[in-house]
């Protein structure tokens, strides 16, 4: 539920309930229970993008990035059976992805920090990439040097600081979603999305300067 | 009425409200105390600035470039591994186990020979601990029932017999009868009439038999002493073997084993013979009355025998 006031949608936060899994999400995964290919293809196809996003932005390594999402999906397979909706799919999913990155990410980070992607590297390959959220393009042009300082002050915070951020500002998921998706409370959440943007703002205020 | 919040509570906000997450009048106090707070206002912009940094610097490919169709591709393997996985399920393994009979029937024949090794090894391990009599499993099986065959009491005054519980504390003094016997010693008329003297060292179960005995001693006379010896205590054996005995009882009328020294002694009782009766000749007979002939009684021979029963 949320209501529409000076152009902004506030959200209630509250416990996410079984009606997170709408009826046709319900039906997919009844069908891939049972073991049909082409629901399980329909699954993979629906979340095989935001899976590996994510597993890239806490990584930082495509190749690492594409395993996970792999190993996500297979886990994503054998553990369906005991999903109950205690959340909306997709949250679920991050989860599982969110879990699997932190086991590989303490050790991985400190041996490949070297062969991580460069944030100029891709733009200068790729260019600007969407965004869920509009960005005016006057301040777009004035934060296109900001970005990549953000993101190389990004890269340095602790691990649940940066995914907390990176699931509310890139993802989009709400207070309540990025709590399940941690396995911690909304409060939490909500001091360790604090912290993370205090830093960043340090460093954007050195930036300034 | 809109309130009025200071600048500590709007700091606290901010966060959730440029993430949207504040209820309807906290938002509204926030939007409120932004209109004329100018330093609220540029930590609410550099905020949104650092949302738009981060999603403007997402690495998340495009949904129609290259790297997406990449990923697609490689995401469509993961479909043929959770498939090859449920072909391997177990089940599959089970019957796939059978299809080839030459790994079958080699685990089946170590398997039973394994099964029949462990089982002869238990045997034997268990007949020695239990078999044995020097064993440590034995004398802690016979100290553990004090007045069984295994642990047999001395009857007197050298067993104790607790009337509570009912056990028998052979260490201390006490009270327990001694064994009785039931016949009347028929079991021995097998054996010859000679004097004889045998001691046997005997145990007497708790229902009535000689458990195990000993021939200590046996002493014969008489003129076939020397060649029916050996006979005599084949006999004795059996006789032995057949007694039977009311149990030793502790006061509280519970039968127990009980050690004994059994004396076996047998006697010949003759009588003494008597004198021949002379009639004088001075009396004149009208008969001839026909000489008394000397009285000869058979010996009256009894075999008897008196048993003691001592303590060992």
């Amino acid at each position: 539920m949320g209501t529409l006031i000076s152009g902004g949608l506030v959200k209630n936060a509250g416990a996410v309930a079984w009606s997170e899994v709408d009826t046709q999400e319900a039906a997919l995964i009844a069908r891939c229970n049972t073991g049909d290919q082409a629901a399980c293809a329909d699954l993979v196809a629906i979340h095989q993008r935001m899976v590996y996003s994510l597993a890239l932005h806490l990584l930082g390594d495509r190749d690492e990035a594409l395993d996970l999402s792999q190993e996500v999906f297979l886990r994503v397979f054998r553990t369906l059976s005991s999903f109950r909706g205690q959340s909306a799919l997709r949250t679920w999913i991050y989860r599982i992805v969110i879990n699997q990155a932190r086991n590989r990410q303490r050790w991985w980070r400190r041996r490949h920090r070297s062969s991580q992607v460069s944030l100029d590297d891709h733009l200068q390959q790729f260019g600007d990439v969407e965004s869920k959220t509009e960005v005016l393009p006057d301040r777009q042009l004035a934060s296109k040097e900001a970005s990549a300082r953000i993101w190389q002050a990004l890269d340095r915070l602790p691990f649940d600081q940066r995914t907390a951020l990176i699931l509310r500002e890139v993802d989009g998921l709400r207070y309540d979603e990025i709590a399940f998706s941690l396995g911690v409370a909304v409060g939490t959440v909500k001091s360790r999305l604090t912290r993370a943007r205090q830093s960043l703002r340090a460093e954007l205020l050195g930036l300034r300067t | 009425m809109i309130p009025y919040v200071g600048c500590e509570y709007a700091r606290e906000h901010l966060d959730a409200f440029v993430d949207g997450e504040l209820s309807v009048d906290e938002q509204v106090a926030v939007e409120s105390h932004l209109r004329w707070c100018r330093t609220c206002g540029a930590r609410v912009e550099d905020l949104q600035l650092i949302g738009d940094s981060i999603r403007l610097g997402s690495l998340a490919p495009r949904a129609d470039d290259e790297e997406a169709q990449t990923v697609s591709h490689v995401h469509a393997g993961v479909l043929i591994r959770v498939r090859a996985e449920e072909e391997l399920s177990l089940a599959a393994r089970f019957r796939e186990m059978f299809t080839d009979m030459r790994l079958l029937w080699p685990a089946l024949g170590a398997t039973s020979a394994v099964t029949v090794g462990l089982a002869l090894a238990l045997s034997v391990l268990h007949s020695t601990t239990l078999e044995r009599p020097e064993s440590l499993a034995t004398m802690i099986d016979s100290l553990a029932e004090p007045g069984g065959e295994r642990n047999p009491l001395m009857p007197g005054n050298s067993a104790r017999v607790d009337r509570l519980f009912g056990y028998v504390d052979s260490d201390r003094a006490g009270g327990i009868s001694m064994p009785r016997a039931l016949d009347d010693g028929t079991v021995f008329e097998s054996i010859p009439e000679e004097d004889a003297t045998f001691a046997v060292a005997a145990v007497v179960s708790r229902d009535g038999r000689i458990a195990n005995y000993e021939l200590l001693n046996s002493e014969r006379s008489g003129r076939q002493a020397r060649n029916l010896h050996a006979n005599d205590v084949e006999m004795l054996d059996a006789a032995v073997r057949q007694s039977r005995f009311a149990p030793a009882q502790t006061p509280v009328g519970r039968a127990v084993a009980v050690n004994m020294v059994w004396l076996i002694v047998m006697t010949t009782v003759q009588t003494p013979e008597p004198r021949a009766i002379r009639v004088p000749p001075s009396v004149a007979p009208t008969s001839r009355i026909p000489p008394a002939e000397s009285i000869e009684e058979t010996p009256l021979k009894r075999s008897d025998r008196l048993q003691t029963s001592t303590t060992a």
